[in-house]
């Protein structure tokens, strides 16, 4: 499978409705074919990487859910696939110290800090997906 | 001259031989030589004819009367001794008549020394002179013995006097008769009459104070065994029955190896001494009572126990029991007691403040003191009973200028000349004492209430703090979510990128998280404002309260809910407070629940749980218990889920109000069967209804 034609599987696990639209607007307009899907909560995340035939070429993680529920996912996420199989990328409105160490110490593959500007966010998840689908879609 | 030991007097050994008068009738050489003797002696010889002349008188009679030899001859006594023949004259006179003998002692001068006061001891018998009777003379000069005997009566009468104004006296004990030869002073110093000279040894030892007597038997009889001196203090009874306390010095003398020794013994009165080393060991005892007293009083903060140690300390003082007396409104109460005081902790003591200490201080040889037991003690109703102390005290304990008791003090002695000033000093202990520990007390219990205080203080900011941190976290979230929304959605409508469809949608996004961010913004402020609402407890329904919160929610709202009721009490509170609570509580099951088929709210009071508690149950989603602490967390939301709109801050309101009507709230729920709220609320103290009821 080669980069840039195939369509690139994304899943992203959001609570908030607006921001998990905007997320998924900018995904669509990254300059290549993404298959955005989205989970309200973790277990719905879950249910879906379970399901799912292939993994996905990456998954963005919310952090601010509730009782913790994305570093929790996180380490769900990393006791099934390694880091080389399933990047795991929060993407969090908090750039806090704290929460960025946890994320990683959970096993983040990286830690994006939600911008105010939609072009921000477009740039920023295309630079991730490039990262991320391009670094581990090795030829 | 009863008693006289052998004396004689020496002739002077410068006198010039015995002179022959030539009257030869004296006879022979033999009567010479015995008159020459009797001279050398000292002795003199004289004859008186029946007219009582003198005949003939040898050289030391002649001496004595100061006249010669020839010039006695054939005169009258008159005519040589003028100054004492008045003595002699009848003697002689009766010798002559009687023909009997007779000895006497003469007192005078005579022409030898005029001035001077002699003594003579002088024998007047009969003799023949010839064929006529007459008188011989034989006088034996004893001015020396007799001066010697009255410088001994002097030094005697002087002994007596010096033992008199020394409270001391002498005896002999002759161990041989039993008998106890006394002085004078003796005499005066044991009370026994004036003119005993002697007394039996079981009557001397009778005088002996019956604690001493074994003892001091005891030293005497080693005295005797071992020689060697005895030295003692003991204490005798004089006849009136008063007790003297005397210190005796004894040693024997021997008088040969078969006969028992006499015993020689100064007994000194000592009483006053005694009395006064009893009262300087009295003072040293109290001192260090009232300084060990002291020492208590320093350190102490609790007034009971200041009482108790005080009337502890006072036992060491050679007093025999102490108490304390509270005046307390109308009645003067036992606090502390301690050994021989006959009341009790708790009993109530006759005694008025303002009379009590008329004499201040008080005391009495037999103090009276009326106490009867306090009423919590008795059975029916307690009696007065009069209580008598021997040697009480009473002395007023003043705190902060008002008699706020008295000391009551019983001595093992009489009441020394200095008993009220210890017994005064003691009370004045026992002031400071409850002042300072008064003061300690308050000082304690007002450190104890600040650092309450200041413990609540830093739990409150501790409280706050935590709360601010979660609410920068939580606020920079929850405004970034609608901020970022209507920032992208503007951005998108800006750049004209967006298709037809998208842009109502893009707009609905502004308009929804301006509304979430003032809805934010509102909770806020009235979270903020909660903290400053004064809470005026008065009687709210709660009933009505969710009649007022199922209006408000309106039929729309409820429709499909079923709703269960119990019974609702009334509660002290905030009416409009506690109507957020339940709509809150009520809101939140209902719309928690809707979801499920048959939606069920439950709103009940349970007066079995925590003592009386109001529950809300709902049997929706639920939320994972173990993050339930966090459910009243500022914000802090189990269900971010926005088809459950609303800010967290509902929770945290609730839990809020309820903590400041003095309730407390939890949380319980299983996941996918539903969740419980249970509060707690103060009660409205309901007055009993109708006539009959119990009382409180």
């Amino acid at each position: 499978m080669s980069g840039a034609d195939t369509a690139v599987s994304v899943i992203f696990v959001e609570d908030a409705d607006m921001d998990a639209e905007l997320i998924h607007l900018a995904l669509k307009r990254s300059g290549r074919e993404v298959t955005a899907r989205r989970a309200r909560h973790p277990a719905e995340a879950l249910d879906m990487l379970g399901g799912m035939s292939a993994t996905p070429a990456l998954v963005l993680v919310d952090l601010a859910m509730p009782g913790g529920g994305g570093v929790g996912l996180l380490r769900d996420i990393r006791s099934r696939w390694g880091r080389e199989t399933l990047p795991a990328v929060v993407l969090s409105s908090s750039g806090e110290r704290g929460d960025v160490e946890s994320a990683y110490a959970a096993g983040a593959s990286g830690y994006l800090v939600k911008p105010m500007s939609f072009a921000d966010l477009q740039s920023m998840l295309d630079a991730a997906l490039r990262f991320w689908v391009d670094h581990n879609h090795r030829p | 001259m009863a008693g006289a030991a052998q004396r004689g007097v020496v002739g002077d050994p410068g006198r010039e031989p015995l002179r022959m008068t030539g009257r030869a009738d004296a006879g022979g050489h033999d009567a010479l030589a015995l008159r020459e003797l009797l001279s050398a002696a000292g002795i003199g010889v004289g004859v008186l004819d029946a007219d009582l002349r003198y005949r003939m008188v040898n050289a030391a009679m002649a001496d004595m009367n100061g006249v010669g030899i020839d010039a006695h001859v054939g005169r009258t006594l008159e005519e040589v001794i003028p100054r004492i023949a008045d003595q002699i004259r009848p003697l002689v006179q009766e010798v002559l008549h009687s023909g009997a003998s007779i000895t006497r002692e003469v007192r005078g001068s005579t022409p030898a020394a005029p001035d001077r006061e002699r003594a003579w001891r002088a024998s007047y018998h009969p003799a023949r002179v010839g064929d006529a009777a007459g008188v011989g003379m034989v006088v034996e000069e004893i001015t020396g013995m007799v001066e010697a005997e009255h410088l001994a009566e002097m030094r005697l009468s002087l002994l007596d006097e010096a033992e008199k104004a020394a409270g001391i006296g002498t005896f002999v004990h002759d161990l041989e008769t039993g008998r106890v030869t006394l002085s004078r002073g003796y005499v005066t110093l044991s009370g026994l009459p004036e003119g005993v000279t002697e007394i039996g040894q079981d009557e001397m030892f009778a005088r002996i104070h019956p604690a001493d007597r074994v003892v001091q038997v005891g030293r005497i009889r080693q005295m005797i065994a071992e020689g060697g001196r005895m030295q003692a203090r003991i204490r005798t009874i004089r006849p009136d029955g008063e007790i003297r306390w005397r210190e005796v010095f004894g040693r024997l003398e021997h008088r040969g190896e078969d006969r028992p020794p006499r015993v020689l013994v100064v007994a000194v009165d000592v009483t006053e001494r005694q009395r006064a080393e009893d009262l300087i060991n009295a003072l040293a005892e109290r001192q260090t009572a009232l300084g060990r007293a002291s020492a208590v009083i320093a350190r102490g903060d609790d007034v009971a126990e200041v009482l108790s140690v005080i009337t502890r300390e006072l036992r060491h003082a050679r007093v025999r029991g102490s108490a304390v007396v509270r005046f307390d409104d109308d009645l003067a109460r036992v606090e502390g007691s301690r050994g021989y005081i006959p009341v009790s902790v708790g009993d109530v003591v006759d005694m008025d403040p303002a009379t009590a200490f008329a004499a201040v201080p008080a005391h009495a040889g037999i103090g009276r003191v009326r106490v009867r037991p306090s009423l919590a003690d008795a059975t029916g109703v307690p009696e007065w009973r009069d209580v008598e102390m021997e040697n009480l005290t009473i002395a007023p304990i003043e705190v902060d200028d008002r008699v706020w008791g008295a000391l009551l003090v019983t001595t093992e002695h009489a009441p020394d000349p200095l008993s009220d000033f210890f017994a005064a000093d003691f009370a004045r202990l026992v002031a400071a004492g409850i002042a300072t520990a008064g003061a300690r007390g308050e000082l304690r219990r007002m450190n104890a209430e600040l650092e309450d205080i200041e413990a609540e203080r830093t739990r409150e900011l501790q409280a706050t703090v935590a709360e601010l941190g979660a609410f920068a976290y939580t606020v920079s979230h929850d405004l970034r979510g609608p901020l970022r929304a209507i920032h992208s959605a503007a951005e998108l409508l800006e750049d004209g990128s967006v298709d037809e469809e998208a842009a109502p949608r893009l707009l609905r996004m502004v308009r929804e998280s301006a509304v979430s961010m003032g809805a934010l913004i509102d909770d806020l402020l009235r979270l903020a404002r909660l903290g400053r609402q004064p809470l005026e407890p008065e009687r709210v329904d709660m009933e009505a309260v969710l009649d007022g919160v199922l209006a408000e929610m309106g039929p729309v709202a409820l429709r499909r809910v079923e709703l269960v009721r119990t019974p609702l009490p009334a509660v002290a509170g905030n009416p409009t407070l506690l109507h957020q609570v339940i709509a809150n509580l009520v809101g939140n099951a209902v719309k928690f629940s809707r979801d499920r088929d048959v939606p069920r709210v439950e709103v009940g009071f349970d007066p079995e749980v925590d003592g009386g508690a109001f529950r809300v149950r709902d049997n929706g989603v639920g939320f994972d218990p173990q993050y339930a602490d966090q459910a009243f967390g500022l914000f802090r939301r189990l269900h971010t889920d926005e088809r459950f709109e609303g800010t967290g801050a509902g929770l945290a309101i609730v839990k809020r109000v309820v903590e400041r009507h003095g309730g407390a709230v939890r949380a319980d729920s299983e996941p996918g069967v539903g969740t419980t709220m249970t509060f707690t609320l103060p009660l409205w103290d309901e007055p009993a209804a109708g006539a009959g009821g119990n009382s409180g």
